[in-house]
């Protein structure tokens, strides 16, 4: 089957895009010039920057699982996943406040505050990990996820869309060495590791053998999420209209009900192990988060993130249904979220779980940036892989 | 002698599909197909409604839980409460596993009762195999039945009917009794 490539073009304002992106960029440069000395900026700053961030690993997760598969359901589906992907040049950028203010972020520096009335050579346990948590090998750590997700990123997209005008089916064989290669093992530990680095190790005292994975089950369900809203938008908007059914849906409400399951599973697990060895440095993490409102905010997670999708997705019937899926889908990124604001912020108020200005900037400034970098990726190429072979069996694809 | 009803013949999968439809246009309501491997798209054809079995297995599986859940509860709170490692008698956290477990449990019984009992297995002897040519459905034949417990069940319409739809070697197949 061939398709017309411009029949399945997203039209959208270039100018609007990058205007949208500046202003993300602005609010967050004046966001960090107000708030430069401040460790609440930093760490609202890392909340909103993981969870965008999440969206594209999720993201980098599924394109590898889809090439790998050969999957033929989700070929409809699948240049969404590899535009989202080419926001990572972007977020690179974008990870410059972390380095920049690690001392406010993480205590494992001698240069943190917490240093000023403690001493650091007493505290044995960091002094243990020290080889792995200095400035250095953080730095280099990053500069390695991020040269792997980068190069990730670029050679899919470019090949698949290369593929779009030349035809040349070899490019779908090499995408799927591509994917079939080490590389997965080592996008696989790089997810994890960034969870390691960038969001376990901010309590230094503290770990779980189960984040690496904690992290990759968030991950994904995030970005199926946004790929489910991503979708129904698109087909309000009079796009993919013959392309994308509601079989796809179905397929998508699925997964969504699986991985809120997988979710609810490893968070659980984490917990599970944690309170039956009753540990002290592993415990205070969870009593950290079982105080005054954080507690709230504990409960809201299970009931929000597991019991609530569950019982609703659980049914064949609202995995068909589009609107309730898109309704379902934006409820799963909000608690998505809730959960990395919880991970990342009792570190910073012990107390009370705490919403303020920065939060709100960083939230908006993030979702402007990626909005509105989606949406003119989006434009660049068309919305379908015109010329991928297995394109009519995934629109014509059923569920039995 | 009681009827079971009617076999016909088709050679092909696609034949079989067609056939059903048809009958099934025609306002049967009692009627099967049978074939040597399942056919895609057999329970449109049919217009067969989805199974009920999944909500039997979601109801199996929430009384598991909560079958786990309270016996745990009544073991360690009620009858014979322990201390474990200074943990509170109804530490509700350590019952996640056994409640787990339990639902799946009893919802694998639902799911295999709950589909023997739709099924209506066991069964050792079934009318169409009256028929000596209907072993044949295991290899290389695709034969549809339509049973005299129809409403528009009349022996010679429904063999003529047969015949019109390309049905081959139309038997009348008699009851077990």
């Amino acid at each position: 089957m061939k398709l017309d490539s411009k029949t399945y073009h997203y039209s959208s304002k270039k100018s609007t895009n990058l205007i949208l992106m500046f202003a993300g960029a602005a609010l967050l440069d004046i966001a960090w010039f107000v708030g430069f000395q401040s460790k609440e900026f930093y760490f609202s700053y890392l909340t909103s920057y993981f969870f965008w961030l999440s969206i594209i690993l999720g993201a980098m997760f599924f394109t590898f699982v889809h090439h790998a598969f050969s999957a033929t359901w989700s070929v409809a589906i699948r240049r969404v996943m590899e535009n989202t992907l080419m926001l990572m040049p972007v977020f690179t950028i974008l990870f410059f406040p972390i380095i920049a203010g690690m001392e406010m972020l993480f205590k494992w520096l001698p240069d943190h505050s917490y240093w000023l009335t403690h001493s650091f050579e007493a505290d044995h346990l960091i002094q243990h990990k020290l080889p792995f948590l200095n400035k250095q090998f953080f730095t280099q750590r990053a500069v390695a996820y991020f040269s792997l997700w980068n190069v990730i990123a670029f050679y899919i997209y470019f090949t698949s869309t290369k593929h779009d005008t030349t035809g040349d089916h070899n490019a779908l064989k090499s995408l799927k060495n591509f994917t079939m290669s080490p590389m997965g093992v080592l996008l696989f530990a790089s997810i994890s590791f960034a969870g390691l680095d960038w969001l376990m190790s901010l309590d230094p005292h503290w770990y779980s053998t189960m984040y690496g994975v904690y992290t990759f089950a968030g991950s994904f369900l995030a970005f199926l999420a946004f790929l489910t809203f991503t979708l129904a938008r698109l087909k309000d908007q009079g796009y993919l209209k013959d392309i994308v059914s509601e079989e796809h849906f179905h397929d998508l409400g699925k997964y969504l009900f699986a991985f809120t399951v997988f979710y609810c599973y490893i968070a659980g697990a984490q917990f599970y192990f944690i309170w039956y060895a009753n540990i002290p440095e592993e415990t205070i993490w969870y009593l950290h988060r079982w105080v005054g409102s954080w507690k709230t905010i504990s409960i809201l997670l299970i009931v929000g993130k597991f019991v609530i999708p569950f019982f609703i997705l659980v049914f064949r019937g609202s995995k068909r249904n589009i609107r309730l899926l898109q309704f379902m889908s934006i409820w799963i990124l909000f608690m998505h979220y809730i959960d990395i604001n919880f991970i990342v912020m009792p570190t910073l108020h012990h107390q009370n779980f705490h919403f303020g200005i920065y939060d709100i900037a960083s939230m908006l400034g993030f979702a402007a940036i990626f909005i509105g970098g989606f949406r003119y990726i989006m434009s660049r190429s068309p919305l379908v892989p015109v010329n991928d072979p297995e394109l009519v069996h995934s629109i014509n694809h059923r569920n039995h | 002698m009681n009827t079971y009803g009617i076999i016909a013949k088709f050679d092909t999968p696609v034949a079989l599909v067609h056939a059903a439809e048809k009958v099934r246009n025609a306002g049967f309501k009692d009627f099967d197909c049978h074939s040597p491997f399942p056919i895609h798209g057999m329970d449109d054809a049919m217009g067969l409604k989805r199974s009920k079995l999944g909500y039997v297995i979601g109801a199996m599986g929430l009384t598991g839980a909560l079958f786990g859940f309270g016996l745990q509860t009544w073991i360690h709170s009620i009858a014979y409460p322990m201390n474990i490692s200074g943990k509170p008698f109804f530490a509700y956290p350590a019952y996640a596993i056994i409640t787990f477990e339990l639902m799946v449990l009893f919802s694998a019984f639902g799911a295999v009762f709950g589909m023997m009992y739709f099924n209506r297995i066991p069964r050792f002897h079934h009318p169409v195999f009256y028929s000596d040519k209907f072993s044949r459905v295991t290899s290389d034949a695709f034969y549809v039945s339509i049973e005299s417990s129809d409403p528009k069940y009349n022996a010679q319409e429904v063999k003529l009917f047969l015949k019109q739809i390309g049905g081959t070697e139309i038997e009348v197949l008699r009851d077990e009794n």
